[in-house]
């Protein structure tokens, strides 16, 4: 027989998000570092009760808008002045105003591709499988309700003090995920 | 072949085969018209002759699988009594006619098919006569103006197409680039003069061989889906840029006359060089009477006007009234 | 979960509620999720998909006789180069907008209430612009060769031409096509996340699963994602109001009397909004009947919708009578004369039309007895559309079938080919429509979530013990 594969991590159950917010708090303010709390909706706060900083995702939006933009007006002057440039309409053979929109366009296409794909990335997602997604309560989470799950990977998780805190911190119920 | 007899009237044909060309019922003796002075005496290979004269062995010859009919006698004319049947058997039967068409017919089908596009407002014409009337209705004093393509400096067709089908070439002319266009439609709708033409279906018939050889090879064929308009010829004025070229010389003030030009009785149209100065058309608009039409849109018309003025004589108008 | 409201409360209430009393978010996922994974369709759904598909199939006859036989089997001439096809298409792509301004616009605002309408209405969007997409197409004379107007390297070392208003709209339609999908689909992934944990049969759990991208509600990416979808509805906006404008410039940079107007960006935009509006509240007003949605796309989402509608009717009156003050104003006989046949000439009945529906028919919204009759709102609704397709008829043909030289003046009338791929695109918009609401949530279960009292940390009903905020 295989020898007994270690669980992935802690997982406990909340009712309200209020509860779920608090007892956040506590185990941010234990030290753990590898640990998330899971919810059907974002919940106001959360990011503050857990310490998360600012994402970064804007960062990658904002890159996204201006290779778009310079894209947009490089692309234009290359093709329509430099390239091939033919006489039309009594028209200058590049015009920043008529650059403008095609450009304008390109910016928020790109800074949408910034956006989504850098959300992505960060997210790293897709991730079809988890543990967590095998995991049979977690279902709930996507439904209505909350979890906090550390893992036991994280350097300060024992296995009774870990458990001992999340009951004190409201939760109900409390299990093991199997890797 | 052989030396024929003379011609006559009265001669008698033996009809040995009806095949088509006689068909049942025609008389096996009757009298035909042969004005001949050679004569074939023995058919091409492998057709049945069906007919003949004493003198001709082969006056009449089928070669049904080929296609080939010959007769060696007049059939259209008084003297052959029979040979409008003999013609009209060879139009129905051995060439599929039917007797459908008069002369009339073509006419109308042609103004029939005509009126179906112009009436729509899909006339082709590169150049058109506007017509107007001003005055009375039983006594309108009529102004008409040839309206071509106005090849702007400030083409409002050119900036508007989405592919570069229209473009502005360095000689002044404003150039449309069939194999470009795509059909969008919006250089017609932007040109104020609406001088462009668009194929909205395939008027030119380009797949019949003969018509192939038809066709001005200077010319492009445009396909359906194509915008056309005035070129101001361009293909007489590349032909004598090419000519000038090869004898190492400028293009001289003349050289180069536009179809409309040409053809215009009066003289009315001029073409040349604007940027010489001694050329005739440079001339004439540095008259007083020079004008663009709508040039207050800024649109810049190479092609201009000289106004007509009117000096009516007022014993006319009196008489007009009276 | 408790449903009763007490004094310290109130203070937390909308003056009329988002959703319905009774609902706690549990019972918001039941609801909406069952319409998706139910294992029975019902015939009312296989009614209305019959006749979209009948309609879908007169679309393909109607494209692929254009195709095969030629534009000259529409009713277009010179100098009515544009009828039909570009009507049709600035009105869907119009329509769309609304979708667009629910979802980002009145995100950007905090406007709760969107929460219920903003799924639906981005799909309406999505498929809108699908069904206007088709017309730059076909509307070619050649359209095999439409891939020229993109910037690709050809061996013909041509480009397209870059200063031409339809390359903007290549550019710009794309680029709303695009970021709409992207936007919409960014707001679906927590919803199917949820699909695929209630999903029973393993077909169907694998379809969403796939499409959820492995979706958990970890917070850490709620974080990110919200970031994300604030991001796209920041760049949604601008989009929404540009991507109208650069259509109004096919127009506006022309020199039609008519057409060459500086009012047209911001006109169209306004336009675009309420044909968007009523298009949304004629889909919305059956679908909450059918699905039984009463108590999430409640009273007060039609009366909010009927006051938008209302404002933007408005600013298009606004409009109309700007024009014509401008071209009486300017002198140039051009212009008051193309304003004059608008009114007076042979497509008189189509302007009239259009004053009617988009001036007169949407003040009617000012009454609040009319907001709340269903069958009233329902009809001014398709009146407003019906305003809105005049106005782009009125815009295009009226002013191009007299123009400058009375030598070219001409009359257009539609053939059947023109009417059967109009008619034909509503079987297009539909047929996608009618799978959508089968097969994804038509509602966003999480946002809609999410904006419930019980959602909040800081509401009693949230959990929070001392009944105020942090």
């Amino acid at each position: 027989m295989n020898a007994p594969v270690k669980p992935y991590g802690i997982i406990a159950e909340f009712d309200t998000p209020a509860d779920a917010m608090h007892a956040a708090e506590k185990v941010r303010d234990a030290g753990f570092r590898r640990w998330d709390v899971f919810t059907p909706f974002p919940v106001h706060g959360m990011d503050r009760a857990m310490g998360l900083k600012n994402s970064k995702v804007g960062w990658f939006a904002f890159i996204g808008g201006v290779t778009g933009y310079t894209c947009g007006m490089l692309m234009i002057w290359y093709l329509n002045a430099v390239d091939y440039p033919i006489l039309v309409g009594g028209k200058p053979m590049f015009s920043p105003y008529s650059a403008f929109p095609p450009s304008y366009e390109l910016t928020i296409l790109f800074g949408a591709f910034g956006s989504l794909g850098g959300m992505l990335f960060l997210n790293k997602l897709p991730r079809l499988h988890h543990p967590l997604l095998k995991h049979r309560r977690f279902a709930q989470a996507t439904h209505d309700k909350y979890f906090i799950v550390i893992e036991t990977d994280d350097p300060k998780y024992s296995e009774t003090e870990t458990r001992q805190l999340l009951e004190t911190a409201g939760s109900k119920h409390i299990e093991m995920v199997e890797e | 072949m052989a030396a024929g007899p003379h011609a006559g009237p009265g001669l008698e044909l033996q009809v040995a085969d009806p095949g088509v060309l006689f068909g049942p019922g025609q008389p096996t003796h009757q009298p035909v018209w042969m004005s001949h002075f050679d004569t074939i005496t023995v058919p091409p290979t492998g057709a049945t002759v069906t007919a003949s004269t004493p003198d001709t062995p082969a006056a009449a010859f089928e070669h049904r699988e080929r296609g080939v009919y010959g007769v060696q006698f007049h059939p259209e004319v008084v003297h052959t009594p029979h040979g409008q049947e003999l013609l009209e058997h060879f139009l129905y039967e051995a060439c599929g006619c039917r007797p459908s068409w008069t002369m009339s017919s073509v006419i109308e089908s042609s103004i029939e098919a005509i009126r179906a596009q112009v009436g729509t407002g899909r006339a082709m014409h590169w150049i058109r006569i506007d017509r107007y009337f001003t005055g009375e209705l039983d006594r309108p004093e009529t102004v008409h103006q040839p309206v071509l393509c106005m090849h702007c400096e400030n083409a409002p067709c050119e900036p508007v197409c989405p592919v570069g089908a229209t473009v502005h070439s360095s000689e002044g002319l404003n150039d449309m680039v069939y194999n470009r266009c795509v059909g969008t439609r919006y250089c017609s709708n932007n040109c104020p003069y609406k001088v462009r033409r668009f194929n909205f279906l395939q008027y030119a018939d380009d797949k019949t061989p003969s018509l192939q050889l038809l066709h001005n090879p200077n010319v492009t064929v445009r396909s359906r889906g194509v915008m056309e308009k005035c070129t101001y010829c361009v293909q007489r004025i590349s032909a004598a840029r090419i000519q000038a070229k090869k004898e190492d010389r400028e293009i001289k003030d003349g050289e180069i006359v536009t179809a409309c030009q040409a053809v215009c009785p009066s003289q009315a149209i001029v073409f040349g060089n604007i940027n010489d100065p001694k050329s005739k058309v440079a001339a004439r608009k540095a008259s007083p009477l020079n004008y663009g039409l709508l040039a207050d849109l800024n649109t810049r018309p190479r092609t201009s006007y000289l106004a007509r003025l009117r000096n009516a004589n007022p014993e006319f108008e009196k008489g007009k009234k009276g | 979960m408790a449903t009763t409201h007490t004094d310290s409360v109130s203070q937390h209430e909308p003056s009329s509620p988002v959703i319905g009393p009774g609902y706690n978010y549990g019972s918001i996922t039941d609801k909406i999720s069952v319409i998706v994974l139910t294992g029975t369709t019902p015939l009312s759904w296989f009614a209305g998909f019959l006749i979209a598909f009948a309609l879908l199939q007169a679309l393909q006859l109607a494209v692929a006789w254009t195709v095969i036989f030629g534009l000259g089997t529409w009713g277009i001439t010179i100098p009515i180069g544009w009828g039909f096809a570009i009507v049709n298409f600035v009105w869907w792509i119009g329509i769309g907008h609304a979708g667009t301004l629910i979802s980002a616009i009145l995100l950007l605002f905090r406007q709760q209430w969107r929460t219920s309408i903003n799924r639906f209405a981005e799909a309406m969007t999505l498929f809108a612009v699908s069904c206007a997409g088709i017309f730059p197409l076909i509307h070619m004379g050649r359209p095999w060769f439409g891939y020229w107007m993109f910037p690709y390297p050809s061996v013909m070392g041509i480009w397209p031409q870059t200063r031409s208003p339809l390359v903007w709209d290549v550019f710009a339609v794309s680029t709303y096509a695009t970021v709409s999908l992207l936007f919409w689909y960014v707001g679906l992934v927590p919803d199917l996340g949820t699909l695929r944990d209630r999903a029973k049969h393993k077909l169907v759990r694998l379809f969403y699963g796939v499409l959820a991208l492995g979706w958990r509600g970890s917070a850490q990416h709620w974080h990110r994602y919200e970031t994300a979808y604030l991001l796209l509805a920041g760049l949604a906006t601008p989009l929404v109001i540009s991507v109208h404008s650069v259509v109004s410039f096919d127009f506006a940079t022309s020199i039609i009397p008519g057409w060459h107007t500086t009012i047209f960006p911001p006109y169209f935009v306004a336009g675009a909004i309420f044909s968007g509006f009523g298009m949304v509240l004629t889909l919305l007003i059956p679908l909450r009947k059918l699905c039984k949605l009463e108590d999430i796309i409640t009273m007060r989402h039609v009366d909010i919708m009927c006051k938008v509608t209302l404002a933007t009717g408005s600013i298009v009156g606004y409009a109309y009578a700007m024009e014509f003050f401008i071209a009486w104003y300017s002198g140039s006989p051009y212009e008051r004369f193309a304003f004059i046949n608008r009114a007076l000439g042979p497509y008189w009945w189509g302007y009239w039309t259009m004053i009617t529906c988009n001036v007169l028919v949407p003040q009617l919204f000012w009454f609040k007895k009319v907001r709340s009759n269903l069958w009233i709102v329902f009809i001014m609704s398709i009146l407003v559309n019906v305003g809105m397709w005049f106005e782009r008829f009125v815009i295009i043909v009226i002013s191009l079938h007299r123009d400058f030289l009375p030598a070219n003046w001409a009359y257009f009338k539609p053939t059947w080919v023109d009417i059967c791929t109009f008619i034909g695109t509503f079987g297009l918009f539909f047929t996608m429509f009618l799978l959508f609401i089968r097969f994804l949530p038509m509602i966003a279960i999480s946002e809609v979530k999410g904006v419930t009292p019980q959602a909040d940390p800081h509401h009693p009903l949230g959990g929070a013990k001392d009944g105020g905020h942090h």
